[in-house]
Order: C-alpha cells, then structure tokens, then sequence
C-alpha cells in the first residue's frame, strides 16, 4: 500500500516535472538607465513626483521654475499629470550661499505644501546641481533640502 | 513482507524492478530538472541581458511625456530584433509592432514601475513565451537615477529550449525503460543462479523421500545454497549407512535362522525315525514310559513342522521361493485340501466348479490349509469356505462364527511369530502359518486381508490373479 502510493507520487512528480511550465514574475536586475535630452520639471502623478521634459537643456534655471509655475499643459494634465506648485512662486530668483542654491520665491514659501517644495527643490536640483536648495522669502526660509533619491 | 504469495522469482523480480526505476528515476529525474534549469536559465538570461542592452543604448528621449511619435521612434528601435516588443508610457499609451500590452501578463505588467528588469514564463497557447518587462530610468546630475514612466515588454518565444527539453525527457525516459529492461533481466539472473540449485536440492529431496538413498545433490560453489547442500549430503550419506547397517543386520538374523534350520534338519530326521520306532513300541511300554514315548513322539513332529515352516519363511527371505504353476480347476482343488485334512464335514463350501486359474497348486493348498485350520482352531463353527471369480482374479473367503480379530490383532495378524492370545498352548503352532500364507499370496502376485465379517467372525480373503503371474 505504501509503495504504491510512493509509487504514484513518484510518476506524479515525473510527469508534473515535464516540459516548460510557466512561472511567477520573476525580478532580476536594476532596469536599465538612459539618457534624456532637455530641462526637466517634476509634476505629480498623484502623489508621486514625475519627471517630464522641457525644451533644450540649456534653459535658463529662472526659466525653468517658471514652466515649473505654469504646470502641467492640458495634453499633460489629460495623462494625470497635476501640481501643487502655485503659479504666484514666479518670477524667482536663484543666488549661491556657502551651503547650497538659494531660491527667493514669489510666494508665501511656509504655504507651500511638502509634495510641492519637492517639485521645486527636484528642479531646481535637476538644472543646477547636487547642492542643497533654501527656499526663501524675505525672512521667510526653508531649507536646506535635497531632492529624495528615489522617486 | 507482503500479503501476496509471490514466489522466489517474483520477489526477486519486484525488489530489482523497484530498485532500478527508483534509481533511475532518481538520477534521470534530477539530471533532467538541473539541465532544464540551466537550459531555460541562459535562455532567459540571454533574452533578458539582449533588451537591457538594447533599451540602454536608445537614443535620448526628447520628450517626457512622450508623443506618439517618440513611442513609436523606440518601438521601432527594440522591435529591430525577431521578437515582438511593445512600449508603452505608464501603462498605457502603448505603441507596439506586433502584439497589444494586452499580451504582456498583468502580473509583469503591475511589476515593472519597482524599477527592476522582471520576467516571466506564459504558456501562449502551448508554447511557452517568455515575456520580459522593465522600464526606462533616467540618470539624474546627482547621480542618482529616476523612472521615466517609458515602460518596454517584449515576448521571447521558449520553442526550441522546449523542443530541447522535450528532448532531455525523452532521453530520460528511455534511459528509465532500459534500465527496467536491465532489472528484469538481471532479476531474471539472479533468480535462476539462486532457483536451480534449490529446485536441484528439492528434487534430491524428492527422491531421497522415495527411498533412493544414494541420492547427493550437486555441491556448487561455496555460498549458503551449497552449505545447504553439503549437510543435505551429509544426512543422506549417514541415513544410508545406517539403513545399510539395519538391513545388512536383519539379513544377518534371517541367515542364521536359515542356517539353524537346516543344520536341524538332518537330526531331526534321524529323531524322526527313532520316534516312529517308539511310536510302535509305545503300547506295548509299561506306564509312564509309554507315556513318555508318545509325548517325545508328538513334540518331535512339531519340532519337525517347525523346522519345515522356517526353512520355508527363509526362502521367501532368500528370494528362492519358486512358484510352478498349473492350469487348475480352483473349487476341486479347495475340496481336495480339505479333503485330505478330514476338515470336509466341518465346513460349509461354496465352491462353483469350473472356475481355472493358473495356479501353484501346492502353495494355494498351503494357504487354504492356513486358513481354514486358523478358523477351526480360533474360530467358531461353521466355518465357511467361498469361492468367486472376478474377471483377472480369484478369490477365496474363509469366514468362521467367533468373536473376530479386535483391532490390535488384525493389525499384527500376518506378522511371524505373533499369537493374538499369549496364554496359547504351544501345540497351537508357532505363529508362522498366517505368515507364509501371506507370502504365497505374494508370490502369486495376489493379496490376503485379514477383517472381520458381519455381524461377528473374522474373515480372510485371499485374492489371486486368475492368469497366473500378475
């Protein structure tokens, strides 16, 4: 009795073992990394930071902000692309200080939501460089900050 | 071990069977899983690496979101290659030669945004795809790197891994069948090398049980069989000696009493003539001493049918005993013998003439002189004499009136020597009459029974061929 059902598991198990049978997902490596051409902004995609491209790469950082301060275009928005950057930030200004890119807002910088300093400290990050960014307002500041690593 | 009653070879036959699948299973099937790992592994490693590689090597992307014409611009770039691939932005959007995002499994699908190459193996109506997804990341001026929401799929067909594979089992299963082959054959073996000799020593057996005593069974090698048959050898050589030694005894005993006999014959006769002498003078002797006379006289006649009787019996021993047969009427010849012994009004006959049988008439005039004088002696009357014919036989039945033989008795009743009551006078005979009555029977190839008849008496049948030798 007890041969014959190792028996049967055995054949069971020989016969299931056959061909190629399908699997889970399975996950490999870091997906690969490309280049991208142009100025980057960073819009919402629901709650995410999203990267999406405008115009040549030579843009002025001032420029940026301010298509930072537009949002998203109605194709854009149609893609679920929205922002919670208000378009009072522009005009800004970017200066140097001895800890980072200082940025003087148009805008009451302690209103702005923390999805929305990300936004701008990601592009500001993106056309500058890897140093910190303080936003600033008159005596208003925050910062420094740095863009999350990981998006 | 198990309840059926399978032989020697079938367990040996089911051990080896079992032993060689599980073997080959074991290896077959191990080898099998681990080759079709490594096949489907470099497969998909290959597959996988060759789209990593060609995504990394798209030319920059312009534009994020990205147009419909910047889709397809990449779509057309990954798609250079023989397998299908699609693009799509954010899971949607798709822009694809080939096949639809609907192709591309949810699962892989709901994986690719992690940021990591993933894959998948789908069986696409029978034949396995491997679908592989990842999406475009962004390098970042920190270092660092971002999702651009650029996602690309692509289906690599598995057919020739799976022809391969397909191939491996085969293999494998063949392999499995030969080796069962191999098992059966070599069980096969196994239980001949191991069967011959028991079947040899059962036959020594067999006929060892027969009586042949100079049987020896073949002593083959030096494992446990033959150990077996050594000591098979062994007892038979030893039962031979010693029934050698009994029979070479019993021949012995049977010779000396031959021998005594004879040597008592000559004396006897001188005795015998004296005691018709004195038989003679007896009346005329005073008293005691005619008394003595006759009493001397009567006992060497007994001594003298004594004699006679053993020299008989010792032929039968001896195989000298002859039969001279004659073409005779059974039923005079029956009547003849009573006749000469003064029995004829004593006993009841049935004796139908004309019934002949080639017979030795001196030995069936023995025989029926045994019987019927038995009768007469432990019986009671009447005593009858019967004869019948069968076709072959003849047979003669002596049956008396008495109390019958009791069941010790009867089965003693032909040995020498043996009275059934021990308080017997001696004048009643030696006990040798119903033996060598056996004996003739014999010789003529017939049979005598002893039984008892109903409602009482004992019986003697006495059968013998009616053609003469049987």
């Amino acid at each position: 009795m007890r041969r014959a059902a190792a028996a049967g598991l055995l054949l069971v198990f020989l016969l299931a073992g056959c061909g190629v049978r399908p699997s889970d997902v399975i996950i490999g490596g870091p997906a690969p990394v490309g280049t991208v051409g142009g100025a980057r902004i960073y819009l919402l995609v629901g709650d995410e930071p999203s990267v999406v491209l405008r115009g040549p790469r030579t843009a002025l950082p001032a420029d940026v902000l301010t298509e930072l301060a537009d949002g998203p275009t109605p194709a854009e928005r149609q893609q679920g692309f929205n922002t919670e950057v208000p378009p009072e930030i522009a005009p800004a200004k970017l200066g140097f200080s001895g800890d980072g890119t200082v940025v003087s807002l148009s805008a009451d910088v302690d209103a702005l939501s923390v999805l929305g300093v990300v936004q701008i400290v990601c592009t500001v990050q993106a056309v500058t460089s890897a140093a910190p960014v303080t936003l600033v307002r008159g005596e208003q500041r925050r910062g420094p900050l740095t863009c999350p690593k990981d998006l | 071990m198990t309840g059926f009653a399978l032989g020697l070879r079938g367990r040996l036959l089911l051990a080896f069977a079992v032993l060689g699948l599980t073997t080959t299973a074991l290896v077959a099937g191990v080898s099998y899983g681990q080759a079709r790992t490594v096949i489907l592994q470099k497969a998909q490693d290959a597959a996988v690496l060759s789209l990593v590689d060609e995504v990394k090597r798209l030319p920059p992307v312009r534009e994020l979101p990205p147009s419909q014409d910047q889709l397809d611009a990449i779509a057309r770039v990954v798609s250079a290659g023989p397998d299908p691939s699609v693009v799509a932005y954010r899971g949607a959007g798709a822009s694809s030669i080939g096949i639809t995002l609907g192709d591309i499994p949810a699962d892989l699908r709901s994986a690719v945004p992690g940021g990591r190459v993933v894959w998948q193996r789908v069986s696409d109506g029978g034949t396995p795809v491997l679908a592989i997804g990842t999406q475009l990341l962004a390098e970042r001026p920190d270092g660092g790197t971002e999702p651009t929401g650029i996602e690309v799929y692509r289906l690599h067909p598995l057919g020739e891994e799976q022809h391969s594979i397909d191939q491996l089992a085969a293999l494998a299963w063949s392999t499995g069948a030969a080796s069962l082959v191999l098992a059966v054959l070599l069980a096969l073996l196994a239980a001949r090398g191991v069967l011959r000799p028991v079947r040899e020593l059962g036959r020594a057996a067999r006929r060892l049980g027969e009586g042949h005593l100079t049987t020896r069974a073949t002593v083959r090698g030096s494992d446990e069989l033959a150990g077996v048959a050594q000591i098979f050898n062994q007892t038979a050589e030893r039962l031979e000696h010693q029934v050698g030694e009994l029979r070479r005894m019993e021949a012995d005993a049977r010779r000396f009493v031959a021998d005594v006999s004879h040597e008592l014959r000559t004396p006897l006769a001188a005795m015998t003539a004296v005691t018709d002498v004195l038989d003679e003078e007896a009346a005329r002797l005073p008293g005691d001493a005619g008394k003595a006379a006759r009493l001397v006289s009567q006992e060497t006649q007994n001594l003298a049918h004594l004699v006679e009787d053993l020299i008989e019996i010792s032929r039968f021993d001896a195989g000298t005993a002859a039969l001279s047969l004659d073409e005779i009427d059974v039923g005079a010849a029956i009547r003849a013998t009573l006749r000469a012994r003064g029995w004829a009004e004593q006993v009841d006959t049935e004796l139908p003439a004309g019934i002949v049988a080639r017979l030795d008439p001196r030995r069936l005039d023995v025989v029926v002189a045994n019987l019927v004088g038995n009768a007469l002696r432990h019986g009671a009357t009447p005593v009858s004499v019967r004869l019948r014919a069968a076709p072959g036989w003849v047979e003669v039945t002596v049956a008396d009136h008495g109390p019958g033989l009791p069941p010790e008795v009867l089965a003693r009743a032909f040995d020498r020597f043996y009275k059934a009551d021990s308080a017997r006078s001696r004048s009643d005979g030696a006990g040798l009459g119903l033996a060598i009555a056996l004996e003739n029977a014999r010789l003529h190839g017939g049979t005598l029974v002893a039984g008892n008849g109903s409602p009482r008496g004992a019986v003697f049948t006495l059968r013998l061929p009616s053609g003469g030798e049987a």
